[in-house]
């Protein structure tokens, strides 16, 4: 779209004004305010939007104020390659409203009223992006901020700058139609939609309720088939129990006969127990009485065979007593020398104990000698070191006020006045100090250290008087020697070389000192003096005391060595006799034990003799008792009888209890046991049965009323189409999610391809301004996001007001320029730059020199000087009563 | 020589799935106004009663309303009914004859065979029927049923009703009926007739001509290949003939269709079109062939439309293979350009691959297709 007039007619407060744009760069309208600038765009969009009928606010707004005259715009504008003439009148009856179209183009076409309206708007919404046109006009007084530029216009112009297909349109209905179906079965976040998840909630409801009724339908089923099973199982048990009862009968008969026979066995098994109990107590008698008669003999032998051992250990006893004799005295013997070589072993080591403590008296007397030497010593260095008053600090503090008053003398000497006198014939002169003579030439000086005068002769008497510096000083050499006096005094000294060397030779008896009180402490250790003395004399008496008591024989060894070698020699027999002797006394108690023995046998032996003489006197007794009580004949005849009694009653026994086990008791019992349980059982089984017969029963007539098999038909027809629904909806959402994803990714892989033109053409203009540094990042969708100048990247919403206003120009002007060439629709910019400085104007104009070379820029102002710097600019001047 | 219809299968209470509700509707509505037609019918031919060999009911635990529908329509008919239990409504304790309903509204034209055992009808005729006891009888119920009863008096006719597939059918049942037992039956006069039910489609068996399936009243199924009669039988010791009556409405209908472009779909159409009797025609359709985009728009445009006049109406998807190409033409009359130009070409070669994104792909395509404007 291109402006190329625009007619107000009685328009506020404009009577007739036309103003012509230039089709392409930049036309600068200024005026003055209220001159009616905005009127003129304000003006374009009623005349493009608001039908001559209109009696809104915004055409009411602009009639003049009481006059009748309608107020009327005209624009001559170009869309495409059409030219167009539009005017309209708002009057305020139909008669004074009018509308007018001329469009010359391929054909020419004259529209009028409201088809013309209508005409135009087609033609706009063909041909003019809205969004754009909107985008492209900054009104006066808003505020600047970033256009959203990324718009139909735009993003085809930029499509094609990216190499695209150069449709003007770039399928923004398209997209929203797409995003629509989507958003139909997806969340923005791609999450399901209740659309989506309710069908197959429903489909899976559907499934879920038919399963239910499925396995209602086949538990009913089951019920009907398992009643036909009891049943016939309930016959069956019925059945059963008529057989088992009969056969219970005849079993318990069968059980009768056993306990009959039973009885019988019992009988003859006690008269059997009663005959062999008699027969056994015969045939235990005859066995009693030839046990009898075994023991008279076996005691008999016995007697005979102790007697025979007794007399077989005599020998051996005789011969052990010998040998015991002799053992004896081979002990005897041997303990005799043992005794001996110990009391010799004894004195040798005696021997020895005192040749050691005669060497220890030695040892003794000596540290004794050292002690008392040592002693004197500590005495003699410690009255000597106790005399002098001298000490280390006292040293140190002498010899420091000695040195003071050396300087302080020097000092003073140095500082006194003096006079000196040359004789220059001879002459006598009277000092301070007396009389001197002095020869012709002479010279002579005489220090001036008190007020007194120099008499020269007789002829003058000379007075020096000296400062007082001088005088000071004297004083203080004076009062510093008085002090390192009474130092040396106190020490007990007349100088202080006198007291460094009484302090050297204290240092030296300290060193004696030190070393006797050393000696002293090695040769006492844990003893005094006295104590070390007392050992001496007791170790004295005692090696007297060995001697005089010790025998004369053996003699006393010459030698600490012989003592020694003795002593070993003793030792050595000692313990070879000591040896001997525990031989002798093992060998004496084996005897002894061996002989001990030997006499218990003998003991034993002699008692086994006589207790088998008392064994046979009994058994022969007892034998003759007995027999004189019953003959052994009689005792033989009743065995006999009885046993053959006995046989008798175990053959019938035997008889009857085969009879019992033929008729099988247990099998007989067990069998009963069983049939009895076993009918209990039937019995319970049966009512168990009935039971669940009657509950089977009662379930199925209720069930059966309840159409299940129709139920869950019409379940399985809500499944059936549930699941298609679901299949529909899935196909549906799957389609439009993938139509979605490939149309977005596409578009925003297109987006970062128009990126680079859009930036490429804001920075261009961006460097006019800004300087060669200028650089951007922008957003996805064509916002900038940061700058960058002089190599410092700062955020847009950290920028100043000027520069966002500068860059907000700029970028419209980049998006203007960008889509020219299709078209596009004029930037409009109404009094903006307020907060730009003379400088950045000056560049800006030279921005819009280059950015309008192709697009139709139409600038409103107040505020000429604004623009003044845009070379191409075409300036239109209005004044206020046009 | 006796008269009387024989049918079965009515299986009242059965459900169609793909069936919309007014047609399941107007489908069970029929199944129980067929009775009426079947009454109709042995009034007019004079027939001294009418067995139903097995499957009244689809199921024992049908609606109870439906019971007493049924009931009714049977009193309504004035005609004697004998009723077998079949394999859908055996006679077990759960099953519907037993139902409280069903005893309080048994009219008394209508009689359960539910004894194996023969039952007197008039002096001259009697009539041996073979029910199913359960779901699941392990033996040839028939076989069982002709062992168990004496030979019919001299003079007398004997019916057999049995429910169950022949031997011939192929089928490793152990309630299967032996047809040669059968037939040995009838030379030996132990029946006269055998009236089976269970198959769907009017079918003779054997060769002596009184041994039939008479087929469901009402087609319930693609694969019956004729059904929607009852027989009329006339029958003695001598001589047996059987006469297909005609009663049933719907149909079921499959149409193959090949469809290769826009001439294809329009006879596909005229064919459908030229389908009598929409209401009641259950049409199952299979299609083959490549079509483009527009024109695969078209098709589904006729399958809608299709689906709002026929009774019922679906795909049959496993004999269904339409492959569409994305004709480069078809898509450049959308205008697309740049990146909405790149994507639709990103959905073409998706669109071209195997799978089910490529299934995706291609309904994106068709969305893109109708957003687009096309």
């Amino acid at each position: 779209m291109r402006i190329n007039e625009i007619t107000l007619r009685n328009y506020r407060g404009v009577r007739e004004r036309t103003v012509k744009f230039a089709e392409t760069g930049v036309t600068v309208v200024e005026g003055e305010n209220e001159a009616g600038k905005s009127s003129l765009i304000e003006g374009l969009f009623l005349l493009l939007e608001v039908p001559d009928s209109s009696k809104s606010s915004a055409v009411e707004s602009i009639r003049q104020i009481g006059k009748d005259l309608a107020p009327e715009v005209g624009a001559r504008f170009r869309l495409g390659s059409s030219e167009i003439e539009y005017r309209k009148r708002w009057g305020k009856s139909p008669s004074t409203q009018e509308t007018t179209l001329s469009i010359k183009g391929s054909t020419t076409e004259q529209v009028a009223g409201r088809s013309a309206h209508d005409r135009v708007s087609q033609l706009l919404s063909g041909n003019v992006d809205e969004q754009l046109w909107k985008a492209l006009r900054l009104q006066q007084g808003a505020e600047l901020k970033q256009g959203q530029v990324m718009t139909g216009s735009l993003g085809a112009a930029l499509d094609a700058a990216a190499g695209g297909g150069g449709s003007a349109d770039a399928h923004g209905p398209l997209i929203d139609r797409i995003t629509a179906e989507y958003g139909e079965f997806w969340t923005p976040k791609g999450r399901e939609s209740r659309v989506l998840s309710g069908a197959r909630e429903a489909s899976e409801e559907a499934a879920a309720r038919a399963l239910v009724l499925r396995g209602t339908l086949a538990a009913l089923e089951a019920d009907a088939e398992r009643f036909d099973q009891l049943r016939r199982a309930r016959e069956a048990v019925r059945a059963d129990r008529v057989r088992n009862e009969t056969r219970l009968r005849e079993v318990r008969a069968a059980w009768a006969a056993v306990e009959k026979q039973r009885a019988v066995v019992e009988r003859l098994g006690n008269e059997t127990d009663r005959t062999r109990e008699r027969a056994g107590a015969a045939r235990e008698a005859s066995m009693r009485r030839a046990q009898l008669v075994r023991q008279v003999e076996d005691s008999d032998r016995t007697v005979a065979g102790a007697e025979a051992r007794a007399k077989a250990l005599e020998p051996e006893h005789e011969r052990l007593e010998r040998e015991r004799t002799s053992a004896d005295g081979h002990h005897a013997r041997t303990h005799q020398e043992a005794r001996s070589a110990r009391a010799l072993r004894d004195l040798r080591a005696a021997d020895e104990s005192h040749w050691n403590e005669l060497l220890f008296l030695d040892q003794m007397t000596e540290r004794l000698a050292r002690v008392n030497e040592n002693e004197a010593a500590v005495t003699e260095a410690m009255a000597f070191i106790e005399a002098i008053n001298v000490d280390a600090d006292g040293l140190r503090r002498i010899e420091r006020m000695q040195l003071t008053a050396v300087q302080a003398r020097a000092r003073a000497d140095a500082e006194a006045p003096a006079i000196r006198v040359r004789a220059l014939r001879a002459v006598t002169l009277t000092a301070a100090a007396g009389t001197v003579d002095l020869e012709a030439g002479e010279e002579r000086e005489f220090a001036v250290e008190q007020p007194r005068p120099l008499r020269i002769a007789d002829l003058a008497e000379v007075s020096v008087r000296s400062g007082s510096g001088a005088a000071e000083s004297l004083k203080a050499a004076v009062d510093v020697e008085a002090a390192y006096s009474e130092a040396c005094r106190a020490a007990g000294v007349p100088d202080v070389a006198t007291a460094r060397d009484l302090w050297e030779r204290r240092q030296r008896m300290q060193q004696v000192l030190d070393h006797a009180r050393e000696g002293l402490r090695q040769d006492l250790r844990d003893l005094t003096p006295q104590t070390l003395a007392e050992r001496v004399e007791r170790l004295k008496k005692n090696t007297a005391l060995y001697v005089a008591r010790r025998a004369d024989e053996p003699a006393l060894p010459a030698s600490l060595d012989d003592a020694k070698r003795l002593k070993v020699i003793a030792e050595a027999r000692f313990e070879s006799a000591e040896a001997d002797e525990a031989r002798a006394a093992e060998v004496l108690r084996e005897m002894l034990t061996a002989l001990e023995q030997a006499g218990n046998s003998r003991r034993q032996a002699d008692l086994e003799v006589e207790n088998a003489r008392g064994a046979l006197t009994l058994a022969t007794s007892a034998l003759a008792e007995a027999r004189s009580e019953v003959a052994d004949e009689a005792l033989e005849a009743a065995e006999t009888t009885l046993a053959a009694a006995a046989r008798v009653a175990e053959g019938e026994l035997a008889s009857a209890e085969g009879l019992l086990r033929e008729s099988n008791p247990d099998g007989v019992r067990a069998e009963l046991g069983n049939l009895e349980l076993l009918l209990e059982r039937l019995d319970s089984d049966a009512r168990a049965r009935d039971n669940e017969l009657a509950g089977l029963k009662e379930r199925l007539s209720a069930r059966g009323e309840e159409g299940l098999a129709e139920h869950l038909a019409e379940a399985e027809t809500d499944v059936y189409r549930k699941e298609q629904d679901w299949e529909s909806i899935r196909r549906r959402a799957g389609a439009a999610k993938l139509l979605y994803d490939v149309f977005m990714r596409h578009r925003a892989e297109a987006r970062k391809a128009y990126l680079q033109p859009f930036k490429e053409k804001l920075e261009a203009l961006g460097r006019i301004v800004f300087g060669s540094s200028f650089e951007l990042v922008l957003s996805q969708d064509l916002m900038v996001e940061k700058r960058t100048l002089d190599g410092v990247t700062v955020p847009y919403d950290s920028l100043s007001t000027g520069a966002k206003e500068q860059i907000g120009v700029l970028s419209r002007l980049a998006c203007a320029a960008l889509v020219s060439a299709d078209g596009g629709v004029p930037l409009i910019l109404d009094d903006a730059l307020g907060w730009s400085d003379p400088g950045r104007l000056e560049k800006l104009g030279a921005a819009f020199n280059v950015g309008a070379r192709d697009c139709q820029v139409i600038v409103l102002t107040c505020m000429p000087d604004r623009y003044r710097s845009i070379g191409s600019a075409t300036v239109v001047r209005l004044s206020g009563d046009e | 020589m006796v008269r009387f219809i024989h049918t079965s299968d009515w299986q009242l209470g059965m459900r169609r799935h793909y069936f919309s509700d007014a047609a399941q509707a107007e489908f069970a509505a029929d199944r129980i106004r067929v009775i009426g037609e079947i009454g109709r019918i042995a009034r007019e031919r004079q027939c001294s009663f009418i067995v139903v060999a097995g499957d009244v009911f689809e199921d024992n635990a049908v609606d109870r309303r439906l019971i007493r529908q049924v009931l009714d329509a049977m009193r309504e008919a004035r005609v004697t009914f004998y009723l077998l239990p079949g394999n859908h409504d055996p006679i077990n304790q759960g099953s519907v004859y037993r139902s409280p309903v069903f005893d309080a509204a048994q009219p008394e034209n209508v009689i359960v065979l539910d004894a194996g055992k023969a039952r007197e009808h008039q002096a001259s005729v009697e009539i041996l029927g073979c029910p199913w006891p359960n779901k699941h009888p392990l033996e040839d119920l028939v076989a069982a049923g002709l062992r168990s009863a004496a030979p019919p008096a001299a003079g007398r006719v004997r019916i057999v009703v049995g429910h169950g597939t022949t031997e011939a059918m192929g089928s490793d049942n152990p309630a299967t009926i032996d047809l040669e037992a059968v037939e040995t039956g009838i030379a030996r006069g132990e029946a006269h007739y055998v009236a089976l039910g269970d198959r769907h489609s009017t079918t003779s068996h054997g060769t002596s001509g009184r041994v039939w399936h008479s087929g469901a009243p009402e087609p319930t199924d693609y694969d019956e290949v004729d059904a929607g009669n009852v027989l009329v039988v006339d029958v003695d010791e001598r001589e047996c003939r059987v006469e297909r009556a005609p009663v049933g409405r719907w149909r079921f209908v499959t149409l193959d269709a090949p469809v290769n472009g826009l001439d294809d779909i329009k006879q596909f159409e005229a064919r459908l079109d030229g389908l009598g009797n929409k209401p009641q025609t259950v049409l199952r359709v299979s299609m083959k062939g490549t079509l483009r985009l527009p024109e695969r728009l078209e098709l589904d445009a006729v399958l809608e439309r299709a689906r709002e006049v026929f009774g019922a109406f679906e795909t049959w998807d496993r004999h269904t293979d339409i492959a569409v190409v994305n004709d480069a033409a078809d898509f450049q009359a959308l205008g697309l350009t740049g990146f909405a130009l790149s994507a639709m070409q990103d959905l073409q070669r998706r669109a071209s691959g195997n799978g089910a994104d490529s299934e995706t792909a291609e309904d994106a395509l068709k969305l893109l297709y109708r957003l687009a404007g096309g």
